[in-house]
């Protein structure tokens, strides 16, 4: 009981940190809403690859459908962009409800291929409908409204949008972390028959981790169409998007509530220290840190940080139950 | 109908090197239980060092193959060594990611090595067709698919006539029951690696007398061989060149009468209706 | 059909491939009543402990739980409906902790944490598990993932009870106390049918045993009666007993 509101204690730090960012780093606005989207997008991601466990390699469909769904409704017509948002958010979560209707009944490897088509389907049609999408050229963004006088374009503005954004995806991952639905989660990555004995139906129970997931996924989405304000399918659509925030949040440590925050901090910083020597190579540090990880701490940056603080304070766990079956 | 037969043979011919990536992975997955989603890079791996062999000491692409070869299955079982070997028994998003992670490091020094500009090779033969009856087969093509067919030959000799390959027939079949009957199953999965990561870049060579290179290439070849081995039936090596002709077919048809555009589609929507509705693979259950 | 029967099984035959894994298998449970189901092993006990909890659709017959015909529903609808499980190769869920894979089972009747981690707490303390909530499952020995495994049933407020080979691998002393249990658990109302190869156990344990062979009811009755059964007997002794082929 106690763990859960200090948790929540440590998101209103992390927030409250996350607001001074423009004072400090005034010079790097760009990587600071890059960093608040990712962190929020890879967070979202998590729901379903985290804590259910239903590996995800097509997220970019869902970030590619609430960015279009802001930009065509704004461009096409001239609805505000936060009715755009809250429509592209619907629309993925119906998307992904259907989707996962029909991939989920897939297992391992298999449901992870599937996700990787489904996606990359949808980066053609994007592509080649080109009276809807506008194609290979992409859409730009020329003006939106200015909601209480804010610029949309200011890069503050956007980070205050951004860290929003992220502040309710961290507070969605929260509840997963103490409510009902987080451990019915957690007990179909553990053990989906197992769950299905604690009265858990699986595929329903992931076919809304899917649309929640979609929903938050596609809401950053739509915030990172207003940042690059001109976009196309090879940047919002692309699988390298999808293995991005995927390898963001299991290095940072998939299923726990700052896993992903702290992998988009220092994964897109370490790519940002490093783009000068590495110039486009900079996915480099992805493959090594994933590669890391998966050998030597398989619960990511989190994880590894907690391995290391039980062994310095108390020695291994590993102490077998002595049942004696008697009410103490 | 001229037209119909052309469209069909070239659809023929790509297939060809598509069953060639498909079967490397197809085998991986059959012996080791693994998908490699570093397959593709391994591909773009194999074009880059012929191109590297070709501009830098004039060795032709084809002349080059034996090295490759040689050179594919030490680099992949020296992977699956480093890589693989200490994860096969985690749970499958494990060598899921670290697959992808290799395939990232791959693509990420090749972009840093070589640069992102798109580069390709000029041999006296790239532009050479071979006209039968009134369809015209472009000649490094028809060439790529004699030489497929010449290694998918050597590679069933290799798997049915040879200690090692009934080894990894027998991992594939029953990893215990293989143990249990004296097989040293870590060599047979890094000699299977091996030979997969070998027969991908086989492939890169053949194809590259006739595609521009970029460094990020591997991606389109690991989702083509995802596509032909679901086809054929993953794990199931004999389906996987079934699944690679399916595929160029498809997708020459489909480009020709179709739509262009969504050339990579068909592949894709052929490939999720099988998952859905025939996880087996088009070709039933047998495996390597 | 008794009215005070909680479970019954009729004309279940279950079949994979070519393998008749059960044949023609009814029986009824009693409310309240601890069933005894044993066998030689590739009886089929397993298999029917699948088949009753929703794992398996069988091939012929028919389940009827509460009354209501539950033949070929899913596993969740039946814990629902107050079906409760272990598995005979336990499964907690190995990263949770020993209180959150019991909360996970109290959750199906509430969705108040408050409540359920009150409930899981009542389990937990029944069970003797209470010492070691905040550990992870994982670290339990295999008296203590088994003794879980009993945990996360009884959270679900179960009806009724299937507990597959909860003993095997336990030394005597923990034998006795998951005996303990099992008595303990009966005196709240709630019917148990107890899968076990540890014949002392059981001829203790139940009310009434029912004997599979080779997918085949060869006895059913009181625990001694079945004992002296010469089919029985056969059976155990490694004979071909069901009429089948012997190994």
């Amino acid at each position: 009981m106690r763990e859960r509101f200090k948790t929540l204690a440590w998101i209103g730090a992390v927030l409250v940190a996350f607001t001074l960012y423009p004072w400090i780093f005034p010079t790097k606005l760009n990587l600071g809403v890059v960093i608040v989207l990712f962190a929020g997008m890879a967070t979202a991601w998590d729901i379903l690859g985290g804590w259910a466990g239903q590996l995800s390699l097509g997220h970019a469909a869902l970030v590619g459908i609430g960015g279009y769904t802001l930009a065509l409704l704004s461009l096409r017509a001239g609805i505000p962009p936060w009715w755009g948002l809250l429509a592209g958010m619907a629309l993925t979560s119906v998307v992904a409800a259907m989707w996962g209707w029909i991939v989920f009944r897939l297992r391992g490897p298999y449901f992870v291929l599937s996700t990787i088509a489904v996606a990359e389907i949808l980066r053609l049609v994007a592509i080649n409908w080109k009276n809807l999408t506008g194609g290979a050229e992409g859409l730009f963004l020329r003006e939106l409204p200015r909601p209480f006088g804010l610029d949309l374009f200011d890069r503050t503005v956007e980070f205050y949008l951004g860290l929003a954004f992220l502040g309710i995806a961290l507070l969605v991952v929260w509840w997963l972390s103490w409510s009902r639905f987080g451990y019915s989660l957690q007990a179909i990555r553990e053990d989906q028959d197992s769950a299905m004995a604690m009265g858990i139906n699986p595929t329903s129970t992931k076919i809304l981790a899917f649309a929640l997931s979609a929903a938050l996924t596609a809401a950053g989405g739509s915030l990172y169409a207003i940042y690059l304000s001109f976009f196309e399918p090879h940047i919002v659509l692309d699988i390298g998007l999808s293995v991005e925030l995927a390898l963001i949040a299991y290095i940072g440590g998939a299923g726990t509530v700052f896993g992903p925050t702290i992998g988009a901090v220092v994964l897109l910083g370490a790519a940002d220290l490093f783009r000068n020597y590495f110039q486009q190579a900079n996915l480099l540090i992805y493959g090594i840190l994933i590669i890391l990880v998966v050998r030597f701490a398989p619960e990511g940056i989190v994880g590894g940080w907690h391995v290391l603080l039980r062994r310095l304070t108390r020695p291994a766990p590993v102490v077998p139950v002595e049942v004696r079956g008697e009410r103490p | 109908m001229t037209t119909f037969l052309q469209v069909f043979m070239t659809g023929i011919l790509t297939g060809g090197v598509y069953a060639l990536v498909g079967i490397g992975l197809s085998l991986i997955f059959g012996v080791m239980r693994i998908v490699n989603f570093a397959h593709g890079e391994f591909v773009a791996l194999g074009m880059y060092t012929s191109l590297l062999l070709f501009q830098s000491m004039g060795i032709d692409p084809y002349l080059a193959l034996p090295l490759i070869i040689v050179g594919g299955i030490l680099l992949g079982a020296l992977v699956e060594r480093v890589f693989i070997a200490p994860i096969i028994a985690a749970p499958e998003h494990v060598s899921i990611l670290m697959t992808v992670g290799v395939g990232l490091v791959i693509s990420n020094l090749l972009l840093f090595g070589f640069g992102a500009h798109p580069q390709s090779i000029f041999t006296w033969y790239s532009t050479k067709t071979v006209r039968v009856g009134g369809v015209t087969f472009s000649g490094p093509l028809s060439v790529s698919f004699l030489i497929t067919l010449a290694v998918i030959l050597g590679l069933y000799w290799v798997l049915t006539r040879t200690e090692i390959g009934r080894a990894m027939r027998a991992t594939a079949q029953n990893r215990d029951a293989a143990e249990l009957q004296g097989i040293n199953t870590a060599v047979a999965r890094m000699l299977a690696f091996g030979i997969g990561v070998a027969l991908a870049a086989v492939s890169g060579t053949l194809l590259l007398p006739v595609l521009y290179v970029i460094p990020t290439i591997g991606g389109v070849f690991t989702l083509k061989a995802f596509v032909v081995t679901v086809l054929g039936g993953m794990g199931n090596v004999l389906g996987a060149i079934g699944g690679g002709l399916i595929l160029g077919v498809t997708e020459s048809l489909g480009a020709a009468y179709i739509s262009s555009g969504y050339r990579d589609a068909f592949g894709l929507i052929a490939f999720l209706a099988v998952l859905l509705l025939r996880p087996a693979g088009l070709f039933g259950k047998s495996r390597v | 059909m008794s009215s005070g029967s909680i479970l019954q099984v009729e004309g279940v035959h279950q079949r994979f491939g070519g393998l008749l894994a059960l044949q023609d298998v009814s029986l009824s449970v009693e409310e309240g009543e601890i069933l005894g189901l044993i066998g030689p092993n590739g009886a089929g006990k397993t298999t029917l402990f699948n088949v009753i909890s929703g794992y398996l659709r069988p091939t012929e017959g028919s389940v009827r739980f509460l009354g209501k015909e539950v033949t070929g529903l899913p596993p969740y609808r039946l814990a629902a409906m107050g079906m409760g499980r272990t598995f005979q190769i336990v499964r907690p869920f190995p990263k949770l902790t020993v209180l959150e894979n019991v909360l996970i089972g109290s959750f199906l009747r509430t969705s108040s944490r408050r409540e359920a981690e009150d409930r899981a707490w009542e389990t937990l303390h029944l069970t003797g598990l209470a010492p070691f909530a905040s550990r992870p499952a994982a670290s339990l020995n295999l008296a203590g993932r088994k003794r879980l495994e009993i945990a996360r049933a009884l959270a679900l407020n179960p009806r009724l009870l299937l507990l597959d080979e909860v003993v095997a691998g336990l030394n005597p002393a923990e034998t006795d106390a998951t005996v303990k249990l099992i008595r303990r658990v009966r005196d709240r109302g709630i019917t148990i049918i107890v899968v076990e190869h540890v014949m002392r156990v059981i001829m203790g344990l139940s009310d009434r045993v029912v004997v599979l062979n080779y997918g085949r009811k060869i006895a059913e009755g009181k625990p001694q009666e079945v004992a002296s059964d010469p089919a029985v007997i056969a059976a155990y002794l490694g004979e071909s007993g069901g009429g089948s082929e012997g190994r």
